[in-house]
Parts: C-alpha cells; structure tokens; sequence
C-alpha cells in the first residue's frame, strides 16, 4: 500500500509537477493577456472620461450668447444703444442711425445693414408709440468657437425709462 | 470580464453609428452649411430637393415638416423677401404635420408658430402676428415652468417677441 501510494504519489507527483509548470506558464501567459487588457480597458476608460469632459466643454462653450460670440460691431450697437435710445425715441430718431427702414409700420420698423460684417437686420417695436424694443439679428455666424447657427440676435428692452438688455442669458453677454 | 464581453458589441455599435450617419440627409446638411455661409438661394434650393424626396413619405413625416420648415425660415430670413406668404403657408403645413407626428401644442410648436408670426409682420399683418403671439404665450404656459427665462420675462410684462429669442426657438426643433 505504501509503495503503491508511495508511487502513486510520485506519479501523482511528476503529473502535478507538469501540469503545476503548465499553469505557470499558462499563467504567465494568461497573466500578460489580462494585464494587456486591462491596459486597453484603461485606455478605453481614460478615452470615455475625455470624450465626457470634452462634450461638457462643448455644451458649455455652446451657449447662444457666449462672450466670444459677440461681434465688436454688436457690441458698440448694444453700448450705443444703451446710451443713446430710450423709449421716447422717435421712428426719425432711428431713421437716422441705421438708414431708411426696408419695413415701416405704426408697430414694427425694420433696417438690413449690409455693410456690417456680417449682415444685420435690425427691428424695432413700438407699442402706443413707445419703443418697447430693439433686436439685431445677425443673418448667418461662422465665427469659429461659436454654434454654427442661422443668426443670433441681441435684445434691448425698454424698462423704468430705459433701454436695457432682455432678461434671462443677455446680460451675460454684456 | 463582463466589460470585455460587452465590448464585443463595439463593432455593432460602430455599424449603427455609421448607418445613422450615412441616413443623415445629405441635402438638409448642405441647406444648413449654405445658411452658415449667408447663401439664402442656395439653402432653399437644397432644402426644397430635400421636400421633394421626402412629399410621398407615409405618413407625412417629420423630415419632411422639417424640411419645408427650414426652407420656409429660409425664405424669411433672406433680406427684403418677397415670399412671405409662401413661407407662411409652408410653415403652417409643417407645423400641421409637425402636430399630427410630435403632438399639438408642444415646446416644439413655437418655432413653428413664431415664423408664421414673422411672416404675417413680414406682410404687414401686426395684428395677425398679435394673435398667434397669444397662442405661443398659452403653449409656452403650458410646457414651461414659472422661472424659465421666458415666463419670467412675460411675467414682467415683456412682449412674446421680444421674450422669446429666435435664437432659441430654433433650438426646440433640434434633436
């Protein structure tokens, strides 16, 4: 019993030797599988947390009224527009800045600058004879940073006597 | 090794990516690039090719309210338009479709009914444009809460058309 144990176990013995080399190579090998996996899985991880980041960036560079989206053309009307228009500003009044109108009502006057880069359009409201509020709409943005977007306009609106940006992201863009 | 049987699915993943991207209207695309560059005609032009494909959808789909949407926005847009009321009735037919496919009275409904309001000041309709403003305020009630933005500036007292930026009714409409 114990020579054939005995040799059972040596036999027993080679067997688990071989197969214990086996595994280590195996193991070796299956181990430099796994850990050139697990380095493309953290390479693809690292890729999702940037493809994360860069659509946040995106989206937050996004916004309509971005700073860097404002013209210096639109900014001088906006500044001007702050300055020298007010509600009791006349049709005439207006007239004399932009040109004559392509469009004029009691209610709504409407001017095209082509000679603004780009083209503008720019309509005024009137309620009971009151400016109520002024509009640039831009005709097309290609600037780069910025929503490739039909237009973007820039409101005033006549508040406590004044003309003043529109609630809500305008001011922002000042 | 759940991740690693997961992203067997990556080759799918990129065939469904691609076949979406090769579906993207190739017309519409070329319509928004001519907007970006200012080119009125051109724009109308690829957005009309565009409505001719999809008229015999069936139903009337939503690529083609849209594109008879941007084609009629188009037409608006472009300075000293004659073709008001051509827009007009192209947008009220996308906006019917628009309705019977997305719903009546979404968000969404605004753009349409803010051009439609345009085209009737485009044709010297104040009143007119006035009464579709009252519609675009009770949908905007409906769908927005009190502290957007846009209900606080009508709260305020601002007129629909000047609390509401262009700008931004466009985007409603994109996915």
């Amino acid at each position: 019993m114990t020579l054939r144990g005995g040799g059972s176990r040596k036999k027993s013995s080679g067997f688990d030797g071989l197969v214990r080399r086996d595994r280590d190579e195996l193991g070796s090998r299956t181990g430099s599988i796994v850990s050139a996996r697990m380095l493309l899985l953290r390479f693809q991880v690292l890729l999702l947390v940037a493809a994360v980041f860069a659509t946040a960036a995106g989206c937050a560079a996004r916004g309509p009224y971005a700073l860097q989206c404002m013209t210096p053309d639109q900014r001088e009307f906006v500044a001007h527009g702050l300055t020298s228009f007010t509600p009791q500003t006349t049709p005439d009044d207006l007239d004399a800045s932009f040109g004559a109108p392509i469009q004029a009502t009691a209610e709504r006057r409407l001017w095209h600058r082509s000679g603004s880069e780009p083209d503008e359009r720019i309509e005024a409201i009137f309620e009971d004879g009151q400016l109520v509020g002024l509009r640039v709409f831009e005709m097309a943005a290609r600037r780069p940073g910025c929503t490739p977007h039909r237009g973007w306009t820039w409101d005033l609106v006549a508040r406590d006597g004044r003309l003043v940006p529109t609630v809500g992201s305008r001011p922002g863009a000042l | 090794m759940r991740v690693f049987r997961l992203m067997r699915l990556a080759p799918l993943l990129v065939c469904l990516m691609g076949s979406a991207c090769l579906t993207t209207d190739l017309d519409m695309q070329a319509g928004h690039e001519a907007i970006r560059n200012a080119d009125w005609s051109t724009a109308i032009e690829r957005y009309q090719v565009a409505a001719a494909r999809f008229r015999d959808d069936s139903p009337p789909s939503k690529r083609y309210a849209l594109a008879i949407y941007y084609q009629a926005d188009a037409m608006l847009t472009e300075p000293m338009s004659e073709s008001a009321p051509e827009a007009e009735a192209l947008t009220r037919e996308a906006l019917a479709i628009w309705d019977d496919v997305v719903g009546p009275r979404r968000l969404s409904t605004l753009a349409f009914l803010s051009r439609i309001a345009q085209a009737r000041k485009d044709q010297n309709d104040s009143a007119g444009a006035a009464e579709i403003y009252v519609l675009c305020d009770e949908i905007a009630a409906e769908n927005l809460p009190p502290e957007h933005d846009l209900m606080r500036a009508r709260g305020s007292g601002l007129r629909f058309e000047l609390a509401a930026h262009p700008d931004e009714i466009e985007l409603l409409l994109q996915p």
